[in-house]
C-alpha cells in the first residue's frame, strides 16, 4: 500500500513539474491501481494462515516471537496473533474470530470449554506473579513467603495498591487473592483501577510508589526502567500462573482453520515445542516453565 | 442502527440515574478544568491584555510564542509535564504524576496561550484612547488596565468560554500524566476512551452526552453574551 | 503655578511644539491660540502627563487625576452617558449618584441613559465635560471645547466652563472667551 502511494507521488509530481498530456496522467494511476490490487490480494484472505488470541502480556513477554517462527517455517502456516486482554481474547474465540486461543484464566477457559465454544484445553505452561512494591517497602512485605498475608499488610496499613481494573488474567487472579485477604481495600485513593495493560500499570504504580501484582515477564521486560523490587515470589499456592490453549470449536464456527489449530496445539505440547518453552530466557531467567500438556 | 440506538439508551439511563464514575468523572473534569482555567486566566489575560494595549518591546515575539503554544497538541504537553514530574525529573520528589494536580499543570499549560492569545486579540483592536481617557481622570496604570479589561468584557468572557472548552475536551494531558485511574484521576473524555477499548459502547456514550450538555451551554452562554454587548 | 522652561516636543524630524517659557498661576483661565499644527493639543498633552517632551522640563503641574485633559475628539467608555460619568466619580471615591448633577449642569441630563457610543460629537462633548468635571481636577485642559456646538451646547459649556473653579487651559485657534483672562498665542 504504501509502496503504491509513493510511486503514485512521485509519479505525479514528475506529470505536474513538465507538461501534462493525457497519457502521463493514465499511467501513474494504472500502475497505483495495479499495485494496489496487488497488495490487496496478499494482504487479504489468508490460504494457509492461523489466528491465535491471546494475551497483551503473553505477547509482550517475547515467547511467541520465541515459538512460533520455527513453526511456520516447518508447518508453512502464518500465524497472525492478536493480543488483546483476557476477556475480549475469549469473545474473539466465541466469535469465532479466531482460531485458536492461549489464556491464563482458569476459570474463564473452563466456562469456555463448558459452553462448547472451545474443545480440548491444554495445560501448556505456567509462569508466575510476583508482588512489587516501592524500595521503602512501607508495608514490610520483604521476606514474606505467603501472598495473601502481603496483601493482608497492605490493606492493612493502608499502603497505595495499582490494580490491573481490567478483568485480566492478572486481574482476577489478583481479586482472588483479596478475597483471601478480607477483600479489596476501600477508597480509590489508596486502591488505584488503571484499566490499563501491564506495562503502562508498571508506569503508573512506579510513579505512584505503589504496590502491584505483575506477571514476572513484563517486569522483567520493563525493569531497567523501574524503580519497583520484587518482595514476594514464589508462593505456589497463589501465584502460579497456569496457561491454557484452547482449540476454537470448529463445529460451532466451521470456517475456523481447525487443522492449522490443532498443528499449533500439538506443536506446543509435544516434547520437543515443552523443551523449547522451557528454554526461553529473559535476563537469564527462565519466563514460563513447561505443564506437560495434558 | 440498533446497536447505536441501544447505546444511546443505556448511556441516558447511566446520566439519570446517576451512575457512580460518570459522576465522578463529570467531577475530576470540573474540577481540573475550572481550576487550571482560572489559574491560567489569572495572569494570561491581563499579560495578553497588557501586550495588546502597551505593545512593549518585543511584543510581537511574544504573541507569536503564545500562538505557537495555542497549537501544541495535548499530548505534546502530557509528555513535557511527564517529564517534569516523573521521578526521574525536576520536580520528581512533589510526587504528582498521575494524579489531579499533574492534569491541571497540563491544562494550565494548555489554557495560558489560548487565554493569553485571545485577550491581546482583544485589545489589539482597541481603540488607544481608553487608556488616556482613564489615565487623564485619575486613573492609576493597574487601574486603567482593569479598566480596558471592563470595556472588552464581553471578548474576554468569550475568550474565557472557549479556553474553559478546550481544557474540559481535551484527552492527551490526562491520559499521559493522569493516568485515567478509575474513581481518581479519571475525566469525562478518558472515561470515553477507556469504555471504548472495553467495548462498552453504552458507558462510553454517558459522558460524551454530559459533555455536549456542558458544549451546549458554553456555546448558550457566548452566544447570551454577545447579543447584550451589541445593544 | 506651573512653569515650562525650554519646551520642546519633536517627533523624528517633524517639530510639534516649541515654547521657550510659560508661567500659568494657580486658578488663571488662559487661553492658547494659535492656527492648526502650532501644538496646541500637543502642549495639553504634555500638561496633562500624556507625553514626554523632547527635551525642556515642565514644573509645578499637579499629579494626573488632578489635572484632566478633554479631547477634542473625547473618548467614550462603553455603557450610557451616565455610566461614563459615574466611571469617574468613582475614580475618586466619590458615589455614582452625583453623576446625575453633572449631567444637569452640562444640560445634558437627558442623555443620561442613552448608549455613549451613540451620542453626536456635541453630545458626546458636553458628557464628556460633564465627566472631566466630576472628576474634581485642579488643573482642567480643554482642547477646543466649543467647535461643533449648537447655541443651547455652546451655552451649557461656557457656563460649565466658567463656574469651574480651578486653573482652566482653554486651546483653541482664535478663542475669544469673555471668562479668559491671558491668551498665549503660539506660532508654527
Amino acid at each position: 500500500m504504501a509502496t503504491a502511494l509513493v510511486a503514485l507521488a512521485s509519479m505525479l509530481r514528475r506529470t505536474v513539474d513538465s507538461e501534462a498530456t493525457p497519457m502521463s496522467i493514465v499511467g501513474p494511476i494504472a500502475l497505483f491501481v495495479v499495485t494496489l490490487a496487488a497488495g490487496c490480494t496478499r494482504d487479504g484472505a489468508p490460504d494457509r494462515g492461523l489466528r491465535l488470541a491471546t494475551t497483551t502480556s503473553t505477547e509482550s513477554s517475547g515467547l511467541l516471537a520465541h515459538m512460533l517462527p520455527p513453526f511456520e517455517r516447518e508447518e508453512g502456516i502464518e500465524v497472525q496473533v492478536v493480543a488483546v486482554g483476557t476477556g475480549q481474547a475469549l469473545e474473539l474465540g466465541r466469535r469465532g474470530d479466531a482460531d485458536v486461543v492461549l489464556v491464563h484464566a482458569r476459570t474463564l477457559e473452563d466456562e469456555f470449554v463448558a459452553q462448547e465454544h472451545g474443545v480440548d484445553r491444554r495445560d501448556v505452561m505456567w509462569n508466575d506473579f510476583v508482588i512489587l512494591g516501592p524500595p521503602s517497602d512501607p508495608a514490610g512485605l520483604r521476606g514474606l513467603r505467603d501472598a495473601v498475608e502481603a496483601f493482608r499488610r497492605i490493606r492493612a496499613g493502608g499502603h497505595t495498591f495499582l490494580s490491573r481494573g481490567d478483568d485480566s488474567g492478572t486481574h482476577v487472579r489478583e481479586l482472588e487473592i483479596w478475597e483471601r485477604a478480607g477483600g479489596v481495600p476501600e477508597g480509590h485513593d489508596v486502591y488505584l483501577e488503571a484499566g490499563q495493560g501491564m506495562g503502562r500499570c508498571l508506569v503508573i504504580a512506579d510513579q505512584r510508589r505503589a504496590y502491584v501484582l505483575a506477571d514476572r515477564g513484563t517486569f522483567l521486560a520493563f525493569r531497567r526502567t523501574l524503580e519497583l523490587e520484587i518482595f514476594v515470589e514464589g508462593d505456589a499456592a497463589r501465584l502460579r500462573n497456569p496457561y491454557g490453549m484452547i482449540l476454537v470449536n470448529p463445529r460451532a464456527h466451521p470456517h475456523v482453520n481447525a487443522d492449522a489449530a490443532r498443528a499449533l496445539l500439538d506443536y506446543f505440547t509435544s516434547p520437543r515445542g515443552q523443551r523449547r518453552i522451557g528454554a526461553f530466557r529473559v535476563d537469564g531467567r527462565v519466563l514460563f516453565h513447561p505443564a506437560g500438556g495434558r | 442502527m440498533e446497536f447505536l440506538w441501544d447505546g444511546l439508551v443505556e448511556a441516558l439511563q447511566l446520566v439519570a440515574r446517576g451512575d457512580p464514575e460518570v459522576l465522578h468523572a463529570v467531577y475530576v473534569s470540573l474540577a481540573c478544568t475550572l481550576t487550571a482555567v482560572t489559574l491560567a486566566s489569572l495572569v494570561a489575560l491581563p499579560y495578553g491584555a497588557w501586550l495588546g494595549l502597551y505593545r512593549p518591546r518585543y511584543h510581537r515575539v511574544q504573541v507569536f510564542l503564545l500562538r505557537v503554544g495555542m497549537s501544541v497538541p495535548t499530548v505534546v504537553i502530557g509528555l513535557l509535564v511527564f517529564g517534569f514530574l516523573s521521578r526521574a525529573g525536576p520536580f520528581g520528589g512533589a510526587d504528582l504524576l498521575y494524579s489531579k494536580s499533574a492534569i491541571i499543570v497540563g491544562e494550565i499549560l494548555l489554557a495560558f496561550p489560548i487565554a493569553g492569545s485571545l485577550a491581546h486579540g482583544a485589545t489589539a483592536g482597541l481603540d488607544r484612547r481608553v487608556v488616556e481617557t482613564a489615565l487623564t481622570l485619575g486613573a492609576s496604570r493597574p487601574r486603567a488596565l482593569l479598566t480596558v479589561l471592563s470595556e472588552i468584557r464581553s471578548a474576554l468572557v468569550a475568550a474565557l468560554l472557549a479556553t474553559f472548552g478546550r481544557c474540559i475536551t481535551e484527552l492527551g494531558i490526562a491520559m499521559t500524566v493522569g493516568g485515567n485511574l478509575l474513581l481518581s484521576t479519571r475525566t469525562l473524555p478518558s472515561t470515553i476512551q477507556h469504555e471504548l477499548g472495553r467495548g462498552d459502547f453504552g458507558k462510553a456514550v454517558a459522558p460524551g452526552i454530559v459533555l455536549l450538555v456542558l458544549a451546549a451551554l458554553a456555546a448558550a452562554v457566548t452566544q447570551w453574551l454577545s447579543r447584550e454587548a451589541r445593544e | 503655578m506651573i512653569r515650562v522652561h525650554n519646551l520642546l516636543v519633536r517627533f523624528g524630524e517633524v517639530t510639534a511644539l516649541d515654547l521657550p517659557s510659560l508661567t500659568i498661576e494657580d486658578r488663571e483661565r488662559l487661553g492658547i491660540a494659535g492656527p492648526n499644527g502650532s501644538g496646541k493639543s500637543t502642549l495639553l498633552r504634555v500638561l496633562a502627563g500624556l507625553l514626554l517632551p523632547t527635551s525642556g522640563t515642565v514644573e509645578g503641574v499637579p499629579r494626573p487625576g488632578r489635572v484632566v485633559l478633554l479631547h477634542e475628539r473625547p473618548f467614550m467608555l462603553r455603557g450610557t452617558a451616565m455610566d461614563n460619568v459615574a466611571y469617574a466619580l468613582r475614580l475618586r471615591g466619590r458615589p455614582a449618584s452625583a453623576a446625575a448633577d453633572w449631567l444637569e449642569r452640562l444640560g445634558a441630563l437627558r442623555l443620561a441613559e442613552r448608549p455613549a457610543s451613540a451620542l453626536s460629537s456635541g453630545e458626546r462633548r458636553r458628557v464628556a465635560l460633564a465627566r472631566a468635571l466630576a472628576a474634581g481636577p485642579e488643573v482642567l485642559l480643554v482642547d477646543e471645547p466649543l467647535a461643533g456646538l449648537d447655541t443651547e451646547g455652546l451655552s451649557a459649556v461656557r457656563h460649565a466652563l466658567g463656574a469651574f473653579e480651578g486653573t482652566l487651559v482653554f486651546a483653541a485657534p482664535d478663542p475669544e472667551e469673555a471668562s479668559l483672562e491671558r491668551v498665549v498665542r503660539l506660532v508654527r
